[in-house]
C-alpha cells in the first residue's frame, strides 16, 4: 500500500539520491550535516560586524575633522594678531620717524601721536578679531551641524545593523526549526494528495464525498 | 543515480562558493578623495597669494594716501606741527581699520572655505563608512548563504 509518507518520499532528496529505505547513515549524515550548517551560520553571523565596529576607522577620521576645524581657527586667530601686531610696530616706527624727518623733536607729540594711532588702531584690531570669530562661527557650526548629523545617522546605522543581526538569527533557527519539522513531523497537516482522496475518502482535509 | 545525485550537490555547494565577489570600483572614491585633498592645498595656495598680494597692494596704497595726506596738509599752508601730526594720526588710523578689515576678512573667508570642504569630507567619509559597512554584510551574508546551503542539504536528507 502506498501511504502519503511514501508519496513524499518519492520528492525527497532521499529519493533522488537513491536511499529508498530508511537508511541510518544518511540520516546521521543529514543531521551532522544540519548541526554544522546552523553552528557555521551562526558562526558567520556572530562574526558579522555592526555598523560601528565595521566603519570604526573612517569615525575616528569624521570626528577629527571637528578638532582639526578648531586647530585652523585658532591658527587663524593667531595669524590675525601676530599680523596686526606687526602692523602695528611698523605704525608706530613710522610715524615716529616721520616726526623725526619732520624735525619734531617735542616728546609730547611724539607721544600723542602714537598714542592716539594705537588706541585707534585698537578698536579696528577688535573689529577684526570679532569679525574672523563670526566667520568662523558661521563656518564652525556648518561643519558641527554636518558632524550631528553623521552621529545621528550612525545611531539609526548602528540599529539596523543590530536589527539584520537579530533577523538573520532568527532567520536561522527558524529555517532550522520548520525544515526539521517539516522532515519529521511525519503525516500531520500534509496536504492529502488525490490517491489518498480515492484510497481513503475519510483523510483529513476533505469532505464526505471526498472532496477538497 | 545516488552518486550523481551526490556530485551535482557537491559540485553545487564548491561553485556557489568559489564565486568571485565583484569588487566595488573604488577609483571613483578615491578621485573625490584626492579632489577634496587638492582643495585643501588650493586653499592655503590660494589664500597666501591673497595674503601676500593684499601686503603688497596695501603698502602702495598707504603711502599713496599718506603722501596725499602730507601734500594736502602742505597744499592747505598748515604748519603747525600739532595739527598736522593730528591729520596724519587720523590718516593712519582710518588706514589701520582698512588693513585690519582686509585682512580679518581673507582669513574669514579661508574660514569659511575650509568649513565647506570639511562639510564634504565629511560626507564622502559617510558614503565610505556605508560603503565599507555594506561590503563587510555581503561578506557576512554569502558565508552565512554557504553554510545555510550545507545545513539544508543535511536536513533533505534526514
Amino acid at each position: 500500500m502506498v501511504t502519503n509518507m511514501d508519496k513524499t518520499k518519492d520528492q525527497s532528496l532521499k529519493s533522488i539520491l537513491g536511499i529508498e529505505e530508511a537508511n541510518p547513515y544518511a540520516t546521521g549524515a543529514g543531521i551532522a550535516l544540519s548541526i554544522v550548517g546552523l553552528i557555521g551560520s551562526l558562526n558567520a553571523l556572530g562574526k558579522m560586524k555592526n555598523y560601528e565596529e565595521a566603519t570604526k576607522d573612517i569615525g575616528i577620521r569624521i570626528r577629527a575633522i571637528g578638532p582639526e576645524f578648531e586647530a585652523k581657527a585658532e591658527a587663524a586667530h593667531a595669524q590675525l594678531t601676530a599680523d596686526l601686531a606687526g602692523y602695528s610696530a611698523r605704525t608706530e616706527a613710522g610715524i615716529k620717524q616721520g616726526l623725526i624727518n619732520r624735525g619734531i623733536k617735542e616728546p609730547g607729540i611724539g607721544e600723542q601721536a602714537t598714542g592716539q594711532v594705537k588706541a585707534g588702531l585698537s578698536g579696528a584690531y577688535a573689529a577684526a578679531r570679532a569679525s574672523l570669530s563670526r566667520a568662523k562661527l558661521v563656518a564652525g557650526s556648518a561643519v558641527s551641524g554636518a558632524l550631528t548629523r553623521y552621529q545621528m545617522g550612525l545611531a539609526q546605522k548602528q540599529y539596523d545593523s543590530q536589527m539584520a543581526k537579530y533577523y538573520g538569527k532568527v532567520g536561522i533557527w527558524g529555517a532550522l526549526g520548520g525544515g526539521l519539522s517539516s522532515q519529521l513531523g511525519g503525516d500531520e497537516g500534509k496536504r492529502p494528495t488525490v490517491e489518498d482522496i480515492k484510497t481513503n475518502p475519510g483523510t483529513p482535509g476533505t469532505d464526505e464525498r471526498g472532496g477538497k | 543515480m545516488g552518486a550523481i545525485g551526490i556530485g551535482l550537490g557537491i559540485a553545487g555547494l564548491i561553485g556557489a562558493a568559489s564565486q568571485k565577489r565583484p569588487k566595488y570600483n573604488s577609483s571613483a572614491m578615491d578621485e573625490a578623495y584626492r579632489l577634496i585633498e587638492n582643495q585643501y592645498a588650493n586653499i592655503d595656495k590660494y589664500f597666501t597669494e591673497a595674503g601676500s598680494a593684499f601686503e603688497s597692494q596695501y603698502k602702495n596704497y598707504y603711502g599713496q594716501e599718506m603722501q596725499d595726506a602730507v601734500n594736502q596738509i602742505a597744499g592747505s599752508g598748515i604748519y603747525e606741527s600739532p595739527v598736522s601730526q593730528n591729520i596724519l594720526n587720523r590718516k593712519q588710523m582710518a588706514l589701520g581699520e582698512t588693513y585690519a578689515a582686509g585682512k580679518s576678512e581673507l582669513a574669514g573667508q579661508r574660514m569659511s572655505a575650509i568649513g565647506k570642504i570639511d562639510q564634504q569630507k565629511i560626507s564622502y567619509y559617510q558614503n565610505l563608512a556605508d560603503m565599507q559597512y555594506r561590503r563587510e554584510q555581503q561578506k557576512a551574508q554569502s558565508r552565512i548563504q554557504t553554510w545555510g546551503t550545507i545545513g539544508a542539504l543535511g536536513a533533505a536528507l534526514i
